[in-house]
């Protein structure tokens, strides 16, 4: 064995030295490299607990109990296979043996069938052949009063009107009326079934326990009550989609306005520049700051001052200036930024040759933007649009201070009604404290999340289009 | 001369004559550019609305926070009416310990204010009744009396109380909770979206990618109350699960903690996507340079990549601060409500943040005018001011530290 000479010696060692570091080195670029990768997976850990929580709210086991056993009304038959003669028997059966039923049989009768609006003149004093003119009624009712109809007759009224589905509807509603005690989430339910059971035994001897989905097409479509297991986010969908509409027809032609002003018309000016200045400060103050624009502004100088948001000078006296017209308004000035930013970008993205074109076969300034840059442009724009209004239907913090109610007994009707929108339905019951509203809770926000993605998606599709266009061209 | 002068002018004339004949023959003339600057004006008119909307903001802002600092608040003053006294009465007796009432300051008795114009002996008041717009009603005997004063801006902005039905008037709490969720929130957010931004921009593949983006799309999509769902829902809970051991309870339902991690999850998309707009406009020749040289991955990324993109980063810091002081739905749910008595360095408790604070008060209704009314304007401007230095100082911070490759 020979020995390498000092020189040799000292390279080779400086050469593993070397190595060693190098080793070392790309040990801890591997390491950062899956620091940086955890983190993305962090993004997606916490994407997936955010869904997963609120799937696991909305479906789960809950225990239903009746005020009447439906075994007992339908022994043999299920009670939605009825035909409407037996579902009429049932209720008219329910209603003669209960205290005031006939109250609330009549009840029954004018909301579904006259209206809960009626005058109550009309409803004492008119005979029913003309309170239902043009409708079907048995034809033995037909001078007698309203007051006057025994509870079998209401019950031939509505039999007569309404179909079979409404019918079982109104027997679940007033006859079977199921109540929700006790409600588990979804994985408590797959892997504590056991515990469930006992739980509900001891508790509600008797009574089934079953799964259950919180969003169905009853909670969509039925209106708000105190109860959990009965309430609905009708009003809610419909003051969402008022304000939807009213902050699209007043924000559009605004944003898509200042856009083409901005790109086409304006020059080089410190006006200009204050403009560009004013808007992109406007997309970063908080939106809750808009809210207190709305409510000094909207709510209180042209509303209860002035009467204009409150539609005093048109006439409706019973609102105040917190209606749906404020909270457009309102919302409006808060996308409006957002949707100038992304409509100057649309705008900008229009090759210049169309321009020059059109102002080569001498066009106007307006000729050529309204028949070259809108058209071409037309689907970034909406692309833009779309997206800042998925933005307005989740906003909750400026129209919980312009007055958005979180609890109301009619429909909005007009751009004068006082409103609630979906958002403020989740805060509402995310913040009660019986806990089957956070179940309630889950159901709305699946209910905003679809609006949201259907938004999106046809943004998506608006975009993929114009791109085609574009190759094309 | 003169006849020269009258000569170009005639041919002047007869020019311009000419000219107008030919273009009414051809229609050129006939454009009127009414229409023209008719549209110029309305799309000026949108434009404005937003320096409008600006001037609006700080307008109602201002006046409504002005409101506040003048009007009179009440402060109990631990003495009481001796004896009951009817609607017409100006003398009245207030027993004598407590606070003391200088001649002409206004006092509270019930809703009524009432001017002390003189005080003849100890405890014994000449007042007038019903002023400042209250109307003049008896009252019991042993009814507290509350001594008026202006709110001042030094109370507003050093006082460590914030109760205003009861005259406290320091928005310290408020201010101290939105720090402390905001702090929370960018310590999730910072390195996380920082993260995410240099494995977008410098190791993902063309694959990955087009399964991050989405994902940061769909985060920075969700509305916030639903942030807010998931917080009070999940995130307590699980705190909860961490922290309280046995009978000792740590945390409440409500935490300023499961807030502000929440809301660091909502930020995330906002710094990863600036952050990565940052790293991505760093020339391509400055990390074949490094990599030529033999550097690492990592060390490209930390010594030449970051110090490179530096301005944009730090923006989308401040841009995420911003934010996380704006918000209001995560915390108006989660971070827990009503007054806070103490300043609190403890996230597992519960803090009232300045828009929680707004969004609770503005829940219930408000009647205008109202001394809670005013002060949450007083709030909002607070909140104004705030977020708007951190955009400018965002901006300000890419314009100034920005490196320019030629």
């Amino acid at each position: 064995m020979t020995t390498a000479s000092p020189t040799v010696q000292s390279a080779l060692e400086t050469m593993t030295k070397a190595d060693r570091q190098l080793r070392k080195r790309n040990a801890r670029a591997r390491r950062w490299s899956a620091i940086y990768l955890g983190a993305c997976i962090f993004a997606l850990i916490g994407l997936i607990l955010l869904f997963g929580t609120v799937l696991n709210n909305m479906f789960g086991v809950v225990v239903k109990t009746y005020a009447v056993p439906p075994s007992q009304l339908s022994p043999n038959q299920a009670l939605e296979n009825l035909s409407e003669a037996e579902l009429g028997a049932i209720l008219s059966d329910y209603f003669s043996k209960q205290n005031r039923g006939i109250q609330r049989a009549r009840v029954l009768v004018r909301d579904n069938l006259l209206g809960k609006n009626i005058d109550p003149a009309r409803l004492s004093g008119e005979p029913i052949s003309s309170l239902f003119a043009g409708r079907d009624y048995p034809p033995e009712v037909a001078e007698l009063k309203f007051s006057e109809l025994t509870v079998p007759q209401l019950i031939q009224l509505l039999e007569s009107s309404i179909s079979q589905s409404q019918l079982y509807q109104m027997v679940v509603k007033d006859v079977l009326q199921p109540r929700i005690p006790q409600s588990w989430t979804l994985l408590e339910g797959i892997f504590n079934w056991n515990r469930i059971e006992t739980e509900a035994q001891a508790k509600y001897p008797g009574e089934a326990i079953m799964w259950h989905s919180w969003f169905s097409w009853a909670f969509v479509s039925s209106e708000l009550t105190s109860d959990p297991s009965t309430t609905g986010l009708r009003m809610a969908i419909v003051g969402t989609v008022y304000i939807l509409i009213l902050t699209v027809l007043i924000s559009i032609p605004l944003g898509i306005g200042a856009a083409i002003y901005l790109e086409e018309y304006a020059k080089h000016s410190r006006f200009t520049a204050l403009l560009e200045t004013v808007i992109r400060n406007l997309a970063g103050v908080p939106s809750i700051i808009y809210g207190m624009l709305g409510l000094a502004l909207f709510v209180r100088a042209l509303g209860d001052d002035a009467g204009i948001t409150n539609g005093r000078v048109f006439g409706i006296t019973d609102t105040n200036g917190r209606t749906i017209l404020s909270a457009s308004l309102t919302m409006s000035l808060l996308i409006l930024p957002v949707i100038i930013i992304n409509s100057q970008e649309a705008i900008r993205a229009v090759p210049a040759s169309l321009r020059e074109a059109s102002y080569g076969i001498g066009a106007t300034r307006w000729q050529t933007v309204w028949r070259t840059v809108l058209p071409a442009g037309l689907p970034g724009i909406l692309t833009g649009v779309i997206l800042s209004l998925a933005r307005a239907v989740g906003e909750t913090a400026p129209l919980l201070v312009v007055g958005g109610l979180t609890f109301l007994t009619v429909d909005p009707n007009s751009i004068f009604s006082k409103f609630s929108v979906i958002p403020i339905q989740i805060f509402s019951w995310t913040s009660e404290p019986n806990p089957q509203f956070k179940n309630v809770a889950a159901a709305a926000i699946i209910t905003l999340l679809g609006i949201l993605l259907t938004l999106n998606a046809a943004a998506i599709i608006l975009r993929q289009r114009y791109s085609k266009k574009l190759r094309g061209a | 001369m003169q006849s020269k002068a009258v000569m170009s002018e005639i041919k002047r004339t007869a020019a311009s004559e000419m000219v107008r004949q030919r273009n009414e023959t051809t229609g050129l003339y006939r454009h009127p550019r009414l229409r023209e600057d008719l549209i110029r004006i309305i799309l000026i008119a949108c434009a404005s609305i937003s320096i409008l909307t600006t001037i609006g903001i700080v307008a109602v802002l201002l006046t409504e926070s002005s409101r506040f600092f003048t009007r009179l608040a009440f402060t109990d003053t631990n003495r009481s009416l001796v004896e009951r006294i009817e609607a017409e009465a100006t003398l009245i007796q207030i027993t004598l310990e407590g606070e003391n009432l200088p001649v002409g300051s206004i006092i509270k008795v019930g809703e009524e204010d009432l001017l002390i114009e003189a005080a003849p002996q100890p405890g014994s008041f000449q007042v007038k009744r019903g002023v400042e717009g209250t109307t003049a009603e008896a009252h019991p005997e042993g009814a507290a009396v509350g001594l008026a004063r202006p709110v001042t801006l030094g109370e507003f902005l050093t006082g460590t109380r914030w109760q205003p039905e009861i005259g406290h008037f320091g928005i310290l709490p408020l201010v101290n909770s939105t720090l402390l969720t905001s702090f929370l929130a960018m310590l999730v957010a910072g390195p996380i979206g920082l993260a995410v931004a240099i494995y977008l921009s410098e190791y993902a593949s063309a694959r990955v990618r087009s399964v991050i983006k989405p994902i940061l799309e769909v985060l920075a999509g969700i509305p916030t109350v639903v942030y807010g769902y998931f917080a009070l829902t999940f995130m307590t809970t699980l705190l909860r699960a961490i922290f309280n051991r046995g009978d000792i309870e740590l945390v409440g339902t409500y935490n300023m903690a499961s807030a502000g991690l929440v809301m660091g999850l909502m930020i995330v998309p906002t710094i990863s996507s600036i952050s990565e707009d940052a790293l991505s406009a760093v020339p391509r020749s400055l990390r074949e340079a490094s990599y030529g040289l033999g550097a690492t991955r990592l060390e490209t990324v930390v010594r030449v990549l970051l110090p490179a993109a530096l301005s944009g980063i730090l923006a989308a810091f401040i841009l995420g601060i911003s934010r996380a002081v704006g918000e209001t739905m995560i915390v108006a749910i989660a971070a827990g409500a009503g007054p806070v008595r103490n300043l609190t360095l403890n996230p597992l408790e519960a803090g009232e943040t300045m828009t929680g604070h707004i969004a609770r008060i503005s829940t219930g209704d408000v009647s205008f005018g109202s001394l809670q009314y005013n002060s949450i304007f007083a709030i909002g401007l607070t909140l104004f001011v705030i977020t708007l230095l951190l955009n400018l100082g965002s901006n300000w911070v890419r314009r100034r530290f920005r490196e320019v490759y030629a």
